[in-house]
């Protein structure tokens, strides 16, 4: 994890900034520089990631291949089963693509692209990544307790979640909220370090309209993130007494409501969605920009339809509900704005594909993987159509559908999302260039699996597949041939994917060791962190910035350059 | 960490000021606002969901409970309120830059909202020994989660304020601080008829 | 004309807006849950939902919205005086 940050080259100018000679725990481990705490986070959540993969390898081979037993983890009992489910999908999203989109890209690129030296709160921003690693290690340590892991899915239903005698896990349960509280509030405290920093710590001459996409998607994101989360820790401190103090908020028999949970995790679960979309959204506008040399069609319309989904994502949580037994006035109503909700977002694809339109398109790695992003995630979005009608969702609730869907949504958010912004800046956080090459090769052996893992599920959904079956050989109607047939391929791709994710860390490890030097701007971009150093210095600039322009001014005619970095004068 | 960009003095509450110009909003104060619309949400769903659980009581509160004593914390409130008044002269005072009569304000605030919080405790061991209790009812579990979670605030709150105070006395008292310590005291004052109103009446 | 159409467009939608709200009848979708099984729970539900999403909205709009009117006003003093 963060011991594995490599030794970067000393660079010249840090005896500038006057600082003594650290050690290697003071530097890489107790730093409050801002870009070591986005590696920190960056490498965690990988970290995370392989276990999140690995999680899902070992259920997915349960699937396929019923009572087999799988390499590296044995036989996958019922209660695995439940544990890997729920945890794969609670380390994917609070421990992958949240630390990942939001805290690294925001730790690191915010000072950099904004054009100041470090955060605002810069001791907030590292006991920020503390409670993070601490929640990391409260969860996995969860397996190792009496009772294993928790198995009631990381949407933490009660009354399974809420009592021990059903959900049989009397420790795994606590710590999992406990694990996610802890989580909640290392963002909550890096959230207010991005927004109050890029408000207040802007270059002298950057405007609001000035400000590049992706930092303007990483403060909305976590506004979003703020106002949202609250109700959820009140609901999880309700959880939390219910398991451990014996009161009964949720306990039906006792005067509690189990729907109330749902209400309250809603709130917080839909927008979270948009809280990891929006920073993918972002590193995506950076990319296309740059590898087609043209402006960002419609900078001001990007923004308005980003803070149009930010309003509008507040306005839908409740079509998880749909079946909960809430109110059919309600349910017709967030129909209605969860199929408004698609409007913005379909607006900003629009915006990008008028990026791409007559630009001097490069198919370099990092805008591969931005291309993928749209492509893909607009595959996530058209089926969520089906699945937003309350209607259709009687049917699709809870099956394979319903999981194809999001995946297709987060996989882009998380993977595409996360790979493309590495690609991209890789030679700015390491000073290397990747390998293209090997890049490439990563990129469509991971693309190609991933279709094929999904799009079968889309079919066994609409087939009547359940989404919380340990063993589908004990139901007739799901164990034909071939349904499973498909979940082997399924499982099959699978593997393949997982296996081209070693091409990613050999490229990694090669590029750092002897990747070519990248120089201060090797893609000719207009962004302020390219005028730094590759890697940046403590402190960032010997002098800070000043800037006179918007960050996407590609291909201005009557120039001899076809980009104009933001702080050239002229 | 090193000594050259955060300056010994700074304990990562105290914010650096990294540029030139001047902000909106004071760094300390932004901070604050943003953390404060989490809390606002926090308390907005404990008490929607006190809200569902009373509405779906047959009878609230339920029979054979303790009631709230609703006199006594009127009377709780008015202080917790004086306490606010206290502070609000001792903002005035601040931004006339007159630290020498804003002393005696701030301490009027901190003890006033102490008086509160150890008040409250009494009113907890009254209601403890009467039979209220978490697991007694969802009345009783919501009161105590409610209030619990409000005082939890308050005792933040004063610590801060404190901490302001202890700045104050040494001489070094900065508007960031001053500002973000007296908006959360505001919020746990503005905060509390809110829950006085759904959860005691 | 064009504006008579946006109008009639405006009524269009609301009145969409207002069959979806009046048609739908109860219906328990979920057998084993026993929320909502009254219309006082059920009208908790809706009162806690609309306050819980327009809480934010409405602050975000005052706070943010408040903080955004007042740099761009900065931003275009500042232009103005460099102006001069």
């Amino acid at each position: 994890m963060a011991e594995s940050i490599p030794t970067q080259p000393s660079d010249p100018h840090a005896d500038d900034h006057h600082h003594e000679e650290q050690s290697f725990v003071s530097k890489y481990l107790l730093s409050t520089d801002h870009k070591v705490i986005g590696m920190q986070y960056m490498f965690t959540g990988m970290a995370m990631a392989l276990i999140g993969g690995f999680m899902a390898y070992a259920f997915r081979m349960q699937l396929a291949f019923p009572g087999v037993e799988v390499p590296l983890w044995g036989v996958v009992t019922p209660a695995n089963y439940t544990a890997l489910v729920t945890n794969h999908g609670a380390i994917m999203i609070f421990w992958v693509a949240m630390p990942v989109l939001i805290a690294a890209f925001g730790n690191y690129l915010i000072p950099l692209m904004v054009g100041c030296d470090d955060m605002v709160f810069p001791k907030i921003n590292r006991l920020s990544y503390q409670i993070f690693l601490l929640s990391a290690i409260v969860l996995i340590s969860s397996y190792f307790v009496d009772g294993g892991g928790f198995g009631g899915a990381w949407t933490t239903y009660p009354p399974l979640s809420a009592k021990a005698e059903y959900n049989l896990t009397p420790m795994g349960a606590s710590i999992f909220i406990g694990a996610v509280g802890l989580e909640f509030v290392a963002f909550l405290l890096g959230g207010i370090n991005f927004i109050t920093t890029a408000m207040n710590a802007r270059a002298p001459g950057m405007k609001l309209y000035d400000i590049p996409m992706v930092i303007w998607m990483i403060v909305i994101a976590s506004i979003l993130f703020m106002v949202s989360v609250g109700p959820l820790l009140a609901g999880a401190i309700m959880l939390l007494f219910d398991q451990q103090l014996g009161t009964a908020f949720y306990d039906p028999n006792r005067g509690g409501d189990p729907v109330l949970w749902q209400h309250l995790f809603w709130f917080f679960g839909h927008p979270e969605v948009y809280v990891v979309l929006l920073p993918a959204i972002g590193i995506t506008a950076e990319i296309i920009t740059v590898f087609s040399r043209k402006k960002l069609f419609a900078y001001r319309t990007v923004l308005n339809t980003a803070i149009g989904t930010g309003v509008l994502s507040f306005c839908v949580w409740a079509h998880h509900q749909f079946i909960s037994g809430i109110d059919p006035r309600m349910a017709h109503v967030f129909t209605l704005t969860t199929l408004l909700i698609s409007i913005p977002i379909a607006e900003m694809m629009f915006v990008y594909i008028a990026t791409l339109y007559g630009g001097a398109i490069r198919l370099a790695t990092p805008m591969l993987w931005a291309l993928a992003f749209i492509f893909e995630f607009l595959i996530g979005g058209v089926t969520g159509i089906f699945l937003g009608a309350s209607g259709a969702d009687i049917y699709l609730h809870d099956t394979y559908f319903v999981l194809a869907h999001f995946h297709y949504t987060f996989f882009p958010i998380a993977i595409i999302g996360t790979f493309a912004g590495v690609t991209y800046w890789f030679p700015k956080m390491f000073g290397k260039m990747m390998s293209d090459r090997l890049g490439k090769i990563h990129f469509w052996g991971t693309i190609i699996p991933f279709n094929f893992i999904f799009i079968p599920l889309f079919f066994l959904g609409a087939g009547g597949q359940h989404r919380r079956i340990y063993d589908f050989q004990n139901f007739p109607a799901l164990a034909g041939e071939g349904m499973q047939d498909l979940r082997i391929l399924a499982t099959t791709s699978l593997l393949v994917m997982l296996g081209f994710q070693l091409v990613f860390f050999y490229n990694f490890i090669t590029s750092l060791m002897k990747g070519k030097a990248a120089g201060k701007n090797p893609w000719k971009a207009n962004t302020l962190e390219w005028t730094a150093e590759s890697p940046p210095p403590h402190g960032n600039w010997k002098e800070l910035p000043t800037v006179y322009r918007g960050p996407y001014e590609y291909s201005v005619p009557g120039r001899e350059k076809d980009y104009w970095p933001q702080d050239e004068p002229n | 960490m090193s000594a050259g960009l955060s300056s010994g003095s700074n304990d990562g509450l105290e914010p650096i000021d990294r540029t030139a110009k001047r902000p909106v909003v004071a760094n300390g104060i932004l901070g604050m606002m943003l953390f404060i619309l989490t809390e606002v949400m926090l308390f907005a769903g404990l008490v929607s969901a006190f809200t569902i659980a009373k509405s779906a009581a047959p009878v609230w509160p339920p029979p054979g409970q303790p009631r709230l004593p609703i006199e006594a914390t009127a009377f709780n409130s008015v202080v917790l309120f004086a306490s606010a008044v206290a502070l609000l002269f001792a903002h005035r005072a601040f931004h006339k830059g007159d630290r020498e009569s804003m002393r005696r304000p701030m301490w009027l605030a901190l003890g006033l909202g102490s008086f509160f919080v150890i008040f409250q405790g009494f009113e907890w061991v009254t209601l403890l020994s009467e039979g209220l209790t978490m697991t007694s009812s969802t009345y009783g579990a919501f009161f105590y989660l409610i209030v619990g979670i409000h005082a939890l605030h308050a005792f933040g709150a004063i610590a801060l304020l404190a901490r302001a105070n202890h700045r104050l006395q040494q001489g070094w008292l900065t508007p960031g601080l001053f500002g973000a310590a007296e908006m959360f005291w505001f919020f746990v004052v503005g905060v509390w008829p809110v829950i006085y109103l759904v959860v005691y009446l | 004309m064009r504006l008579k159409s946006l109008r009639l467009k405006g009524f269009l939608i609301l009145g969409l807006v207002g069959m979806a709200l009046i048609w739908p009848d109860f219906a328990e979708a979920c057998a084993v849950c026993g929320a909502a099984q009254d219309e006082a729970t059920r009208k908790a539900f809706v009162g806690t939902t609309a306050f819980m999403t327009f809480l934010p909205l409405g602050m975000l709009f005052l706070v943010v919205g408040w903080y955004i009117r007042r740099t761009l006003q900065r931003e275009e003093e500042e232009e103005q005086r460099s102006e001069r």
